[in-house]
């Protein structure tokens, strides 16, 4: 498999507090790459530090470089000159907390594209439709698209900020412990949603389930101490 | 025991205290409606000139306190014109683009600014206003625009900090919401931040109008006179009701006179509720756009 993500000397610091230090990793294509690790030790840190989402929390600071495979050759777009925005539609994030923003169902999956400039109704509907049947969402909201998304129950909400992600045609799917908030049965659908996803994709999760590491992971990334280790340990999970 | 009834100790207390703001507001507002409104009548606004021909400036109007009113929304209006927008651009400022040194020198100086005495902006203005006179022309003196223009300054630093508190305030999860699915910092300020901000800054808005309403010591040195009737140009001077009830309460000479003071105490109450509620139907309108539009 060929690398989709490469971090090389990755070192991170809030103002004066390393986070972790000189990581080096590569994700492959087609991968479903779990992160695990003690509460406090940057996993989260680590996602943001793939989609540059760090550069908007202040006092934060990373060293070293992200090489992501676009358009077929490794970019650096841990480079300023790499625009942002650009990264952030290819690489998207899924949070802990669903967070749809305080509009309706259809505007949260339009909004991403609106700000792109796109304003035709019907290639919008589309895009909305084609997202939230992706994210398993479409049957249980097509008659309420109109309605405030945080009326949602906190499952629903969680599989429409996934469609919101995904409704960019990411080639990189970051999520932050997509399913703590949720209970099992929640969970579960969106666990086998992102087992769909990795076969188009990557996909990058950060999960404190020991279960959720087994049915879920490709491989196992322990970040533990402020380094990164591949846990060579995955059997452990198997055998449970 | 003792830890419960401290908490019951402390409760009563905060209790009382809500009350006692609440009582005391209420007792102001009802001593004004007592004494205010025998004298509310019809000729307490137009005098003795037909109401039509007043509201629709026909017939100038002389011993009615309708100019007054007109004087106090355009001062009003002229002051929230000036200081929202810059109110809402500094603030912008402070909480999204000012870092480190540059945003605490910054805070400090709003921070004193909010603390210069009313009277004291009205003299800045004053001289001001000698200073134009002066250098620039001779028709300029204290006037209309000039009292808005202070009365903005006198708002700005509340404003300020409304907008940068309530920025502030957005949780960080909303805050980069809109930034992780690729929207520039502008986007996410337009699309996001404001629109969620909307009612904290909205309130503050509210409280600047209030404080602009009501506000005498500008006003007194920068443009407000007893007479001058209907406001006809930004540069002259103009009525305003907190000067009139000013003007009545220390130099009344009947108890009529005082009636009419009272009048216009309780005029100038309705004024400020009514663009009370003006700016809470606007703060609900665009808050519903801003969020459901399109």
């Amino acid at each position: 498999m060929s690398v989709k993500i490469r971090l090389e000397k990755v070192s991170f610091r809030y103002g004066t507090r390393f986070v972790f230090q000189d990581i080096d990793a590569d994700f492959h294509d087609h991968e479903l790459a779990v992160i695990v690790g003690p509460s406090g030790q940057g996993k989260s840190t680590l996602l943001m530090c793939v989609n540059r989402l760090w550069e908007e929390i202040p006092e934060a600071r990373m060293e070293g470089k992200v090489w992501i495979t676009l358009d077929g050759r490794l970019r650096c777009v841990s480079d300023p000159s790499f625009p942002s925005p650009t990264l952030r539609r290819r690489v998207a994030m899924v949070f802990q907390m669903p967070n749809p923003l305080p509009m309706t169902i259809f505007n949260n999956v339009a909004f991403p594209h609106r700000i792109m400039g796109v304003r035709d109704r019907s290639t919008l509907e589309e895009t909305v439709y084609t997202a939230l049947m992706k994210a398993y969402l479409w049957d249980e909201v097509k008659d309420r698209l109109y309605e405030d998304a945080r009326h949602l129950s906190g499952g629903q909400q969680q599989r429409l900020c996934i469609a919101r992600a995904l409704s960019l045609d990411p080639e990189v799917v970051l999520l932050d412990e997509p399913t703590s908030s949720l209970d099992e049965k929640a969970a579960r659908v969106i666990e086998n949603l992102l087992l769909d996803l990795k076969r188009q994709l990557t996909v990058l999760v950060v999960s404190h389930s020991t279960d959720q590491v087994r049915r879920l992971a490709d491989c196992v990334f322990r970040l533990q101490d402020g380094r990164l280790f591949l846990d060579s340990s995955l059997s452990d999970y198997l055998s449970f | 025991m003792k830890t419960a009834a401290r908490f019951f100790l402390l409760k009563i207390w905060a209790a009382g205290s809500a009350l006692a703001v609440l009582s005391g507001a209420g007792a102001v507002v009802g001593f004004v409606i007592w004494r205010g409104a025998p004298a509310v009548r019809l000729s307490l606004l137009f005098g003795s000139t037909p109401p039509w021909d007043a509201v629709l400036g026909r017939v100038p109007v002389f011993d009615g306190l309708w100019p007054a009113v007109v004087g106090t929304v355009a001062v009003v209006l002229l002051a929230v014109g000036f200081a929202v927008p810059m109110g809402l651009a500094a603030g912008i400022y402070l909480a999204e683009f000012a870092r480190g040194r540059t945003k605490k020198m910054l805070s400090v100086a709003f921070d004193i600014l909010a603390g210069i005495p009313s009277i004291v902006i009205g003299l800045f203005g004053f001289s001001l206003s000698l200073a134009l006179h002066r250098f620039v022309s001779v028709r300029i003196g204290p006037c209309l625009v000039l009292s808005g223009f202070c009365l903005g300054i006198l708002v700005l630093p509340y404003l300020i900090r409304a907008v940068q508190s309530a920025l502030e305030g957005v949780p960080l999860s909303l805050r980069l919401t809109a930034l992780s699915l690729g929207a520039h910092r502008i986007q996410n300020l337009w699309h996001v931040l404001l629109p969620s901000s909307l009612n904290a800054i909205a309130t503050g808005v509210i409280l600047a109008i209030g404080r602009c309403a009501e506000d005498t010591a500008v006003i007194l040195l920068t443009g407000a006179v007893a007479l001058a009737g209907m406001p006809r140009s930004l540069l002259e001077n103009f009525e305003a009701l907190p000067f009139y009830i000013y003007y009545v309460s220390s130099q009344y000479t009947s108890s009529e006179e005082l009636e009419r003071g009272f009048g216009a105490a309780l005029l100038l109450l309705t004024l400020s509720l009514g663009l009370y509620l003006v700016a809470l139907s606007i703060r609900r309108r665009v808050g519903r756009r801003a969020f459901y539009g399109r």
